[in-house]
């Protein structure tokens, strides 16, 4: 029996999609899977994202029906952006430019709302979506409401970009994040932190707004909780059931957290480092 | 992983567009199921390809591929040239069976060649898969010498002067330009007549490319009488089998020249038409370092290395190639009296 150690890597790939219903694996190559300074891991794995968001949509969108992508928030979805960025201007430079500019209309839309961020607001999902509208052209769809409501304020009715998301998007594109101090959203969030779950309790991770227990259910919500304006944990599953879902999460860090998303079935698409792969055929 | 010299081995590719298109398609799920094995390998792949696989992030910059050209574009002829050299091995050409171009010329010499030289040639994506898996590993493993620059150049070669510059066509003079001579069997005699008609304009070329059995030929016709054994000897380890034979027959038809050492001198014969020569003279071609393609082939009959006529004409049409090429004995007189009248 081959062990995760020394199995090849076509066979890891295909045991996580046998075993998680995923379209495609897609594993980066790493020489370690801890990151010793910003973006060791993240820069890679935006790169590969980067190469299968640019065949999706330009694909798609080809086929001329209108294309609606969700977008995540954080250093990686912001990295995807940069990428493409730089590949539109090589091609633009190369003469090639009308291959990022696919006929049909594209929608991006943010998968939540404004998360206020004051330090890195080219985290923001809006400023990402936006950024990739003007590589690939199309229009930003925003929410327009902070990501994070009050809970003693009114329950808001559901946002219809949610349902537009989970019912209709082609692609979305999100990270999974571990629940702790180094967290972009608990770092938002300051002196307001009793109404997310505590850090070091039963979350093993973050995945766009949905906090997710090791099982790969939802954190039990409690009164005290904020709500999320943003695609919610069903809408993930309803996505990733059309094959929509992308995930990159890779990295010592972030395998429980990817680890649990697979076990909710919110992820159609993988993307990781080739440890972590690895890791989660051994995990599942 | 490098071998003992710090080289990888060369993997050619070459894939439709219609096979790599989309971003779970067959191809691009080879790479990515198999990117751990790919990077023991130099990629050597026709534009599209090379971009496809760069496009798909695994890769850290892009010294790891080499780019040749888009296939439709002389890239396949590269890739063909490669393998004839014996600078890559195995090769990945895969076409999408209801485009159009996949029965152009170029993919025949290129399939021919990697069986002339036998070099491992994977046309589908399952066979690909299965190399991958169960093959390359060790294959690269076992391919520990770094591949040589050397062999496959006659001696004495050199690299010819282009005629184009940033897109613009040079006039050369002829001393600074190469000539390919080229003959079927049945054509030898006409080619040896055409030389002899017309040996002081063409000994004035500063390259004579030929392939195998009508470069030997030409040598030993005009060799000096202390070079003919030499000649022999060269032509008998080069020539191997049945080619040397058919040299044999046409040099008892033919009647020895008056020895012309500048001509024969300035003969560089390279592989023997089936195992590659015309494809070494396209790529020539497609480089323009060569500039006047005499090819006098025979209509009358099938040639196993039909694919590889095609390809020199369809080379010598492309749009970026500045190449005149003749076919037929009578043109191929007209155009060389109109030469000698003018120089």
């Amino acid at each position: 029996m081959t062990t995760s150690s020394n199995a090849p890597l076509w066979e890891v790939h295909e045991r996580l999609r046998e075993q998680h219903g995923l379209q495609e694996v897609i594993s980066v190559p790493v020489k370690r899977d801890s990151e010793k300074k910003k973006g060791e891991l993240g820069c890679p794995l935006a790169r590969a994202c980067a190469g299968y968001l640019q065949e999706k949509v330009v694909v798609t969108a080809e086929e001329g029906r209108r294309t609606r992508v969700g977008i995540g928030w954080g250093f990686v979805m912001c990295e995807v952006a940069k990428e493409l960025e730089k590949r539109s201007d090589k091609a633009e430079a190369a003469g090639h430019g009308t291959t990022f500019r696919p006929r049909g209309e594209i929608m991006w839309s943010p998968l939540v709302g404004n998360l206020g961020h004051k330090r890195d607001i080219e985290w923001e999902p809006t400023q990402i979506a936006e950024r990739l509208s003007r590589v690939f052209g199309g229009t930003v769809d925003s929410f327009n409401l902070p990501a994070i409501i009050e809970p003693s304020g009114s329950l808001p009715k559901p946002h219809p970009l949610v349902s537009a998301l989970a019912d209709q998007a082609d692609v979305i594109l999100t990270s999974a994040s571990p629940w702790n101090h180094q967290n972009g959203l608990f770092t938002i969030a300051r002196a307001e932190r009793q109404g997310l779950p505590r850090v070091g309790s039963d979350v093993a991770g973050l995945m766009s707004g949905v906090f997710l227990t090791p099982k790969g259910t939802p954190v039990p919500r409690r009164k005290t909780y904020y709500h999320f304006t943003g695609l919610d944990f069903e809408g993930f599953q309803s996505a990733a059931k059309r094959g929509a879902v992308v995930l990159v999460a890779g990295g010592e860090k972030r395998r429980a957290a990817a680890l649990a998303a697979l076990r909710g079935h919110l992820v159609s698409v993988l993307i990781t480092t080739n440890s972590t792969a690895r890791w989660l055929y051994e995990h599942q | 992983m490098t071998t003992s010299q710090g080289l990888r081995p060369r993997l050619g590719i070459s894939v439709s567009q219609g096979v790599r298109r989309g971003p779970c398609s067959p191809f691009l799920r080879f790479v990515r199921d198999h990117i751990e094995v790919l990077q023991k390998y130099q990629i050597c792949a026709t534009g599209g390809t090379a971009q496809s696989v760069l496009d798909t992030g695994l890769y850290e910059c892009d010294t790891d591929i080499h780019f040749l050209r888009s296939g439709s574009q002389g890239g396949v002829v590269q890739l063909a040239a490669m393998v004839a050299k014996g600078h890559c091995a195995p090769v990945i050409f895969i076409t999408d069976p209801r485009d159009l171009w996949a029965d152009v010329p170029e993919n025949h010499a290129l399939k021919r060649v990697c069986i002339e030289r036998e070099v491992r040639l994977i046309t589908t994506y399952a066979g690909a898969v299965e190399w991958a898996c169960f093959e390359a590993e060790t294959a690269a493993k076992q391919n520990n010498s770094p591949p040589s620059e050397d062999d496959w150049e006659p001696l004495g070669w050199y690299d010819g002067q282009p005629n184009v510059e940033k897109a613009r066509f040079l006039k050369l003079d002829t001393r600074k330009q190469t000539i390919a001579l080229i003959a079927h069997d049945a054509r030898k005699e006409h080619m040896a007549r055409f030389v002899q008609d017309h040996i002081d304009l063409l000994r004035q070329f500063d390259r004579i490319l030929t392939t195998g059995t009508t470069g030997w030929l030409l040598r030993l016709r005009y060799a000096d009488s202390d070079d003919e054994d030499r000649y022999m000897r060269a032509a008998l380890a080069e020539l191997k089998g049945e080619r040397f034979g058919t040299l044999a027959v046409q040099l008892e038809k033919l009647r020895k020249g008056k020895p012309n050492t500048k001509f024969s001198s300035k003969l560089l014969p390279l592989s023997s038409g089936p195992k590659g020569g015309d494809v070494l003279i396209a790529n020539e071609i497609l480089e323009n370092r060569c500039h006047v393609v005499i090819f006098f082939y025979d209509p009358d009959t099938a040639h196993p290395h039909e694919a590889d006529i095609r390809l020199l004409e369809r080379t010598a049409q492309l749009p970026e190639v500045n190449a005149l090429c003749v076919s037929d004995p009578v043109s191929a007189d007209h155009w060389a009296r109109r030469l000698e009248e003018r120089t």
